[in-house]
């Protein structure tokens, strides 16, 4: 197990690397770099001004030595180099919105749990009845739906068509917090705008493990064991808990797992839609502004989500399933 | 409670257990495969519901011209954010354009943009994966180890930085889909392609002489199809998503040619007075995508060959 894990984390290596040449190159084709954005900004700089404005920020080298010196600067010195649209470092603009993008993430995947676990458990005891035909079709259509429009008819109903009881929206269209708010963070003036992007952002987990329940549970209800469980007399409730649903269970952690790369790609599109001010917009808001330290950052952030959630997903599977083998 | 379980269990049996109708069995031993999977797609409910579905948006999509009295480019700018009427029958937009009009256009574009790059797709990772499977060793070492890189990259923020640097043209977009959606195929036909190389008619085939090449192409292919055909199928939905998310962006099909993403990029704004700009585009979206994932899942069963005739 030990030697699995190691040889594992040590793989991650190479194809971080891999990833972040090919990341760096298509940024390296960009076109323009900041030097030509701070030329369009200020007519009168000379040409030869320019020229030496690119020898010292060293945007004249070749790619492979522009590829080494920002690794280096990343690895050795955690310097991400400078935004040129927010000036500051871009390890500061980082800093200050992966936390918003973690607490948007995990508020997701708790609500989908919430919302798919007892769902899905429903919809597999009563197999075949009205509310089970009735969650599968829900279920497809979440899986067909865009994020970004389930996040638009989000804002159309909740913002817009219902009111709260002081009159305002009942749910703020977007933002993070009301503003110079000094809310605490679990207070309902801070959640009321966490609510509708962790849920838009965890609709397609929601529909995808819902359906994913149902099927491991109907699978678990039909064995031996759970049979011999009724047969002993042990309460409904006690067979479907403690039996049943605990086997259930085992494949749904590494589901989790691997809804973690789908989650970055969401997020993009989820802060954009509500304004949350994380990773996912800034990605976005980079790239508009060819702000390319910034995006080369979000997108190796991206990067790296992906494969630790892809390595979490391979862990946990051999770790929970005995019958996986290592080698 | 228990008891209503119990009688729940024991339905579910009865069902399992009834012989599958009376099909007279000599009958359908003489049925052809593709005969075979004909009739079960015809009993799949789901399977015909999509395929009317798409069928209904090809019809709009294909007769635009005829279905609507206005031109998608046309500006009435004396007649901007109608409400829904029976001249406009989803309203009008911020340049008074017919909404209805627009979405069958911009249906033209989806659909092109699905069919093209999916089908291109699929041909890209029916090759990548048959080279795969069948010569195995260093090449599909090589082969599979770029698949599961292309897994690996972060799809929308790598969609997002290469649509901006080649600009958002039809032809592009659609280049940028093939791009990340031929890996799914590409191990499925690899998978396929492994399974039927070890069996007999193989090496019948190989004993005979027959070509590496026609070994893939008339032995190993045709059974390689059915996995192909679906994914390809559930691919077009998706990459209609992707479209759209990317056109919502700012960064996908650049307007005035409409786009059902694109639509949807400026309704935000207006969502606050003319809602239904917001609304209708991303129904004719989830309209289309769900047809196809109805159909996909159809032809899923339909196509494969354990399936029962039920």
């Amino acid at each position: 197990m030990q030697r699995y894990l190691i040889r594992r984390i040590l793989q991650m290596i190479p194809l971080l690397i891999g990833l972040s040449i090919l990341i760096f190159f298509i940024m390296y084709l960009m076109p323009g770099d900041p030097i030509d954005m701070l030329v369009m900004g200020n007519p009168n700089l000379k040409a030869e001004d320019v020229a030496r404005l690119k020898k010292v920020w060293g945007f004249d080298q070749p790619f492979l030595v522009r590829y080494w010196k920002w690794l280096k600067q990343a690895v050795w010195h955690r310097d991400l180099g400078f935004s040129y649209h927010w000036k500051i470092p871009v390890t500061q603009v980082v800093s200050e919105r992966l936390p918003n993008t973690l607490i948007l993430m995990s508020a997701s995947l708790v609500l989908s749990l919430l919302i798919a676990v007892p769902l899905g458990i429903y919809s597999a005891r009563r197999q075949y009845s009205f509310a089970d035909y009735f969650l599968t079709v829900l279920a497809f259509i979440g899986q067909a739906m865009p994020t970004f429009w389930f996040g638009l008819m989000m804002i159309l109903l909740f913002s817009i068509y219902l009111k709260s009881p002081s009159g305002g929206p009942l749910l703020p269209p977007g933002g993070m917090m009301d503003i110079g708010s000094t809310a605490s963070f679990f207070s309902w003036a801070r959640l009321k705008y966490l609510i509708m992007p962790a849920f838009v952002l965890g609709l397609h987990n929601i529909t995808s493990w819902m359906r994913f329940i149902r099927s491991t549970m109907l699978e678990v209800i039909n064995q031996d064991y759970i049979r011999t469980a009724r047969a002993k007399g042990l309460k409904e409730r006690t067979v479907i808990y403690k039996h049943a649903f605990r086997n259930a269970m085992i494949p749904m952690i590494t589901l989790l797992a691997m809804s973690i790369p789908n989650l970055v790609g969401g997020a993009t599109l989820t802060e954009t839609v509500f304004a949350w001010n994380g990773i996912g917009s800034m990605t976005y808001n980079s790239v508009m502004n060819k702000d390319y330290s910034v995006a080369m950052a979000s997108l190796m952030f991206s990067a790296i989500m992906v494969v630790i959630g892809n390595l979490l997903a391979d862990i946990l599977y051999a770790v929970v399933d005995p019958r996986v083998r290592y080698d | 409670m228990e008891t209503k379980q119990r009688k729940a269990n024991a339905n579910i049996k009865a069902k399992a257990t009834k012989p599958a109708q009376a099909v007279n069995l000599e009958e359908l031993e003489s049925l052809s495969y593709l005969q075979m999977a004909w009739r079960k797609f015809r009993r799949h409910k789901l399977a015909i519901v999509g395929a009317i579905m798409t069928i209904i948006l090809l019809i709009l999509a294909i007769f635009a011209p005829l279905i609507t009295p206005y031109s998608f480019e046309e500006l009435d700018l004396g007649n901007m954010f109608a409400p829904p009427s029976w001249d406009h029958i989803f309203g009008t937009d911020e340049l008074g354009q017919d909404v209805f009009t627009r979405i069958l256009y911009g249906g033209r574009i989806s659909l092109l943009v699905g069919f093209a790059s999916a089908f291109t797709a699929v041909v890209f990772g029916i090759l990548i994966g048959s080279l795969a499977g069948f010569y195995g060793g260093w090449l599909d070492n090589l082969l599979m180890r770029f698949t599961d890189m292309m897994m690996t990259i972060p799809t929308l923020p790598l969609l997002i930085v290469l649509s901006s640097l080649l600009g958002g043209s039809v032809a592009n977009i659609i280049l940028l889909m093939i791009i990340f959606s031929w890996m799914t195929t590409a191990r499925l036909v690899r998978g396929a392609v492994l399974t039927f190389k070890q069996q007999e008619f193989i090496e019948a085939a190989r004993a005979l002489g027959v070509s590496s090449g026609r070994i893939i192409f008339r032995h190993l292919l045709p059974n390689a199809m059915a996995p192909a055909v679906v994914s390809a199928t559930l691919m077009v939905g998706g990459n209609i998503i992707w479209e759209s998310s990317l056109s919502f962006l700012g960064l996908g099909i650049q307007p005035p040619t409409p786009s059902w993403g694109n639509m949807l990029s400026r309704a935000q704004e207006y969502i606050w007075t003319a809602p239904w700009l917001a609304v209708w585009p991303g129904l004719f979206i989830l309209f289309t995508v769900l047809g196809f994932n109805f159909l996909g899942d159809g032809l899923r069963d339909a196509l494969d060959p354990r399936s029962k005739l039920g």
